[in-house]
């Protein structure tokens, strides 16, 4: 659990250098990118994005092992929907919310930047899995019928 | 501490039948020294029957020795003090020092050199003077010097007084003589209505209390260990057959005869210390009437409700304090809280309730998830926590005798019972999914989500929260006494949670 929590709090963290290095894309002429990567530092839109992509898996995978933590839904392709679910709504959440504040910045600016968003989203998707998988070793020991799932303790 | 049975005759057999049901769901006596049940409690049946091929004895063997074999693998190392199969039971021959004794293991009392005569073999009528052959003809009736012992006394008391009285030079009697401790107490289980355990008890009795002046190590306890009895009164009914020396005109008879010979002397106030508690037990409505069969295969009686009560007899015999013993007989009876011809747990006396149907709850709610749920666990949850669950657990000698051995006579035990007059339906033995409605007198109480169901998920679900607190504990030789050990606790909880009545 604590190391879990370690990991998932060094993201949040260091979010802010671990944006702007992702690729987006072949590198475009007219320096969209850049001005893509220097937003989402200095308007503090990393941080934002860090804790959302942090906390909604953890919630999810609370939701799995607590929540619901039933012998009817206790098998690794039960884990697998819920991970998928929660890797969906962290993208959709993440891309809403990255919208709403390029467009509370500068309007249409959510449009400028669509092409590189596009591109994001699939690395949000994957921090999301990660998290959520991460979350999942942590918080299992303690549930008590999905402690086994995905992964025999 | 050791408790002798010496289960005499076919309903002896019936009896120890009915008690091994009762030690598997985890019955366990109160001992009156503490208060708690017995924490180590061993049980040493003697099945005393000349008709050893007899169906209802051959039938309670194997199921003791089902028991023993399951007894034998969850206790190995460590002993757990409560729940199923808790009580050991042994065989005389298993107790003894090895290469002591010369005795074969078994629950059953050798009787080759009887079985294999006829009675006047037996009793060497041919090399008697004529006087004494006359005397012979006189106590003995044709028919009855004719008879073959190897299918028991069919119903002649005479004969078996006589074949009986060989007990005291067996080698049985002598390994018995040399483990009773100071501790220890015996108990007789027979009828009085028939041949072998009319005539067995008083002359086994009396040759226990006249032991005392033998060389045997135990002498001194022979007299003075408490002994207590159950004298099984007529309560099945058999067909009429003309062939047959079992008939059903002669119980009333002969009880009455026995009674009067049990009062003047193992019962008689003024005679010297014999029987110290006699559990007297009968019923006037009597069973469907079973086959007459007196010959090869012998009876083969449908379990019954007095058996049932009949094997709570020794337990309560445990439970009685050593200080109200050894002074007069103490007699006791047993009353249906209500005349029905069905009986359930609600029928029962709220002593008796409180004694049997929560553990036999457990009993059959174990069989019916190993057969209903348990492959569909493996894999998942409790299956996987150390020691691990797997397909292979379902081919081992342990769950093959358990599940397909005992629990299927455990099974045909409740069948017939409740197939029987009166019927027995403590469970409606038709309902394998509902759980809730399992019990046929008490419906289940509604759960906090899952409203009035109770399913097997219930059950895995529960035993999934009891498992994780022995995660580890016990090692991989071990698991089957993990399986029990945590399926007892989880239903223990379910029960006190759906079913609060039951202990009511």
């Amino acid at each position: 659990m604590g190391a879990a929590l370690l990991l998932t709090l060094l993201f949040v963290v260091l979010g802010g250098q671990i944006y702007p290095a992702l690729y987006l894309g072949p590198v475009d002429m007219d320096g969209t990118q850049d001005l893509f990567r220097e937003d989402l530092r200095s308007q503090g839109w990393t941080l934002h994005l860090s804790m959302l992509i942090a906390a909604l898996p953890w919630l999810m995978a609370g939701l799995f092992y607590y929540f619901i933590n039933s012998v009817h839904f206790d098998r690794w392709w039960n884990w697998l929907i819920v991970m998928g679910i929660s890797t969906l709504l962290t993208t959709w959440c993440a891309l809403k919310m990255l919208s709403s504040r390029m467009e509370d910045f500068q309007t249409g600016l959510s449009d400028f930047y669509a092409p590189c968003t596009e591109a994001l989203a699939g690395w949000i998707a994957l921090f999301a899995f990660f998290v959520f998988t991460i979350a999942s070793f942590g918080m299992r020991w303690w549930s008590s019928n999905c402690r086994h799932t995905p992964f025999p303790q | 501490m050791r408790l002798f049975i010496f289960a005499i005759g076919g309903s002896g057999s019936r009896v120890l039948k009915s008690l091994a049901m009762l030690c598997a769901a985890g019955v366990k006596p109160v001992d009156p020294a503490t208060g708690k049940p017995y924490a180590e409690l061993e049980i040493v049946p003697l099945i005393v029957d000349p008709h050893q091929a007899g169906r209802d004895v051959k039938r309670t063997v194997e199921l003791l020795e089902a028991y023993r074999k399951i007894y034998d693998t969850l206790h190995a190392g460590v002993r757990e003090p409560s729940g199923f199969f808790s009580t050991k039971i042994s065989t005389l021959a298993s107790l003894m020092p090895a290469g002591q004794g010369g005795m074969r293991d078994s629950f059953l009392y050798n009787m080759t050199a009887v079985e294999r005569l006829r009675f006047r073999e037996f009793i060497e009528y041919n090399d008697l003077d004529e006087s004494n052959q006359a005397l012979m003809q006189m106590l003995f009736s044709d028919a009855q010097l004719h008879t073959s012992m190897h299918i028991g006394f069919v119903g002649s008391p005479n004969i078996g007084a006589v074949a009986l009285n060989r007990f005291k030079d067996s080698e049985e009697f002598r390994a018995f003589g040399n483990l009773l401790g100071a501790d220890d107490r015996i108990f007789f289980i027979s009828s009085i209505f028939g041949g072998t355990g009319a005539a067995g008890f008083p002359i086994m009795v009396k040759n226990i209390r006249a032991a005392a002046d033998s060389t045997l190590a135990s002498r001194g306890y022979m007299r003075t260990a408490p002994l207590g009895a159950l004298t099984l009164l007529p309560y099945f009914n058999i067909e009429h057959s003309k062939s047959s020396p079992i008939n059903k005109a002669d119980f009333l008879l002969k009880t009455r005869s026995a009674l009067h010979y049990y009062s003047k002397s193992i019962t008689a106030h003024d005679a010297p210390r014999q029987v110290d508690a006699i559990y007297y037990l009968g019923d006037r409505v009597t069973s469907s009437p079973y086959v007459n069969d007196p010959g090869e295969g012998g009876q083969q009686n449908a379990a019954h409700l007095v058996e049932l009560i009949g094997a709570l007899s020794p337990l309560h015999f445990l439970s009685t304090p050593a200080r109200d013993l050894g002074r007069e007989t103490l007699a006791f009876e047993f009353g249906l809280e209500k005349d029905s011809s069905t009986v359930d747990f609600m029928t029962l006396d709220p002593r008796t309730r409180a004694a049997i149907a929560a553990p036999l709850l457990k009993l059959h709610l174990l069989s019916l998830f190993l057969d209903h749920k348990l492959k569909d666990c493996i894999g998942r949850g409790f299956t996987k926590d150390s020691p691990t669950l797997g397909t292979e657990f379902l081919s081992t000698d342990f769950y093959l005798t358990l599940s397909h051995n005992f629990l299927p006579k455990y099974w045909d035990w409740l069948e017939e019972m409740d197939g029987n007059h009166r019927h027995v339906s403590f469970f409606d033995l038709e309902n394998t999914g509902h759980l809730e409605n399992i019990l046929t007198s008490i419906p289940a109480k509604k759960g906090f989500l899952s409203g009035s169901r109770l399913s097997y998920d219930d059950i895995f679900s529960r035993l999934n929260a009891v498992s994780k607190k022995f995660n580890g504990k016990y090692p991989q030789s071990k698991l089957p006494a993990k399986l029990l050990h945590t399926f007892n606790l989880a239903v223990t909880q379910i029960i006190e949670e759906r079913f609060p009545g039951i202990n009511d």
